[in-house]
């Protein structure tokens, strides 16, 4: 049972706020990411949540009870670095068992769920090893059950993944996420990886300088950002300026329907990879000229200039070459129109 | 080969130098150019035990007590203060550095006789703590010194891990903090210690020849130009101070630096 609740949250270093008027809910048994750039403020909500940091202004609720003013080591939820920070004086069984230590819990209660934390996080038989003699990915699994074996209401990741390699951080995003399953431990899980952010997580909430700017699934962030600067984070940055009349939208010579109102400075945008390119011009179609090709392995990524701005297409396939003319489609059930901004109707 | 190089100078160079000592310590006849004493004898070590063992037992207690107390001070305020400087950026901070290696920058004996007068109207000279508080000046230096080092590699993540994982502040240094700078904090107390054990003018000037030390003794014997005393009170003199650089030693073999970068 855990949950976690944020009302206008703000985390000031000194005078700067780095996190101001975040809103925020974890369900019970749900996994969130915070996903956002490094320097947005991802590490610091973590820190306040856990106690680590004052919090300037809001309220940070665990299971409906206000734990402002709790101090870190009474609050019920649990911080786990971005490195595994594990104690070089304990061995493995010795880090895992700190918590329970710290709780005044010992003997055969702590073995028993030492043992069941160890055998779910895959640490058996590792029990007596000192931590050096570890792997970094056994590190940080042993740095996983020293936070579970505590059974806290929330468990905080910070990056949890990013001291690894790809393979074991491939490894490490399926550990945590069968631990979610079997233990039902509700996470907030921060990260800046957006496949990792979609992989690992139930939602996922977009932290860009230190605001909240969209929260939702995986799909809705991506395929349906709420303003440009999401869709510039997730990689979609080709917009067309227009407006939305009578349940159509408009610019540059493209429409598409739409169910927002009317709006007289309406933005759509379409991500690289459903721009089309196409033998001749139609309904919905650009021409343009091919500014730059780059390969970049899996697909190809195409500059193409036309008179409603550049646009970028990514191709499965190295297509067109440098300066020659193009037709460019815009498939109109892929155009995602941005909700009209204050005053724009 | 090189290895036993290096052993061979090591030794040489620790041990020769007590070889005198030895030898001296032992002679009952020993006059120039005779390289080696012309007679032997235990007289010294016989002084040392019976006519004069009342006052050296007192004075390695009161070495011992003293270097004890100052250790356990300059510990307490040299943590902090080491932590402070070596964790954080703050305005003055240089200055503070240098501020705080003055005393020993300054010749000793102008630190004392300055102190001296101050002492006296504080009531503080010829007492024990009197004689605590200047060695403490002489050994606080170098424990922030060497202590500022041992934090300014020093992960304090690692108590914010502890405390997120239920440890209360108390917890948090007792578990965590000093067994990870263990290997530091047991240089800067040997450090002290041995500075402490080895104080002579600072010790005469404000215990004003209450407080007897074993360097006081020392010199005292020094003094009376009895070389074997002499020689077996300074081989007694440095033995405790062996044990204590032993100790340390193993402290740091024992080192688990992973804490510490």
């Amino acid at each position: 049972m855990g949950e976690l609740e944020l009302r206008r949250l703000t985390v000031s270093y000194g005078e700067r706020p780095v996190v101001a008027g975040l809103d925020l809910r974890v369900a019970d048994g749900e996994i969130v990411a915070l996903l956002g750039p490094s320097g947005a403020g991802k590490s610091t909500i973590l820190k306040a949540v856990a106690g680590l940091l004052p919090a300037s202004v809001g309220e940070i609720r665990i299971n409906h009870q206000l734990v402002n003013q709790l101090p870190a080591e009474r609050r019920d939820a649990v911080l786990l670095f971005q490195k595994p920070l594990l104690f070089p004086f304990l061995d493995v069984a010795g880090n895992i068992a700190f918590g329970l230590k710290m709780a005044g819990i010992g003997g055969r209660q702590a073995a028993a769920r030492i043992a069941a934390i160890m055998a779910i996080t895959g640490l058996d038989g590792l029990a007596r090893r000192r931590v050096h003699q570890l792997s970094g990915g056994q590190q940080q699994r042993v740095a996983l059950a020293r936070g579970l074996v505590l059974a806290p209401s929330i468990l905080l990741l910070d990056e949890p993944l990013s001291s690894l390699d790809a393979e074991l951080r491939q490894q490490m995003r399926e550990l945590i996420g069968r631990v979610q399953r079997e233990t039902g431990t509700t996470m907030l899980f921060v990260t800046h990886d957006q496949s990792e952010a979609f992989a690992v997580s139930d939602r996922v909430a977009l932290l860009l300088a230190g605001s909240l700017r969209q929260t939702g699934s995986a799909e809705e962030l991506f395929y349906h950002p709420a303003d440009r600067e999401v869709a510039r984070f997730f990689g979609g940055g080709n917009f067309i300026d227009g407006r939305i009349v009578g349940g159509t939208f408009a610019g540059a010579s493209l429409r598409c329907p739409t169910a927002r109102s009317d709006c007289a400075t309406a933005t759509a945008v379409i991500r690289p990879e459903e721009l089309r390119l196409v033998e001749s011009g139609g309904d919905n179609c650009l021409d343009g000229v091919v500014e730059t090709v780059s390969f970049e392995g899996a697909n190809s990524r195409l500059q193409i200039a036309t008179a409603a701005g550049t646009f970028t297409l990514l191709a499965v396939r190295p297509e067109g070459r440098v300066g020659q003319p193009v037709v460019l489609h815009f498939p109109p059930e892929r155009l995602h129109i941005f909700p009209c901004p204050e005053g724009g109707r | 080969m090189r290895r036993r190089l290096l052993l061979t100078a090591v030794l040489v160079g620790a041990i020769l130098p007590f070889l005198p000592l030895l030898l001296w310590s032992f002679a009952e006849r020993w006059f120039y150019p005779a390289l080696f004493p012309e007679g032997w004898g235990l007289r010294a070590w016989s002084y040392l035990v019976d006519t004069a063992g009342r006052q050296i037992i007192d004075g390695l207690v009161a070495s011992f007590t003293l270097a004890l107390a100052t250790t356990a001070l300059s510990l307490l305020l040299g943590i902090p203060a080491g932590r402070a400087l070596g964790l954080y950026d703050f305005a003055g901070k240089r200055l503070l550095s240098l501020l705080l290696l003055l005393p020993i920058i300054v010749p000793p004996l102008a630190v004392a006789m300055g102190l001296h007068r101050w002492f006296l109207q504080l009531g503080l000279a010829e007492t024990f703590f009197g004689v605590v508080l200047i060695h403490l000046s002489v050994c606080l230096p170098y424990t922030i010194f060497v202590l500022q080092g041992v934090f300014r590699d020093y992960n304090p993540d690692f108590e914010a891990q502890a405390r997120s994982l239920g440890a209360g502040p108390l917890a948090v240094f007792w578990r965590v903090t000093l067994p990870l700078t263990l290997p530091g904090i047991a240089v800067a107390a040997l450090f002290s210690f041995l500075l402490s054990w080895s104080q002579y003018l600072s010790t005469l000037i404000i215990g004003g020849g209450r407080t007897l030390t074993l360097p006081i003794l020392l010199f005292a014997l020094i003094d009376s130009g009895d070389r074997p005393v002499a020689a077996a009170v300074s081989l007694l003199f440095v033995l405790p101070a062996l044990l204590a650089l032993l100790a340390g030693a193993q402290a740091l073999g024992r080192g688990n630096i992973e804490g510490v970068r």
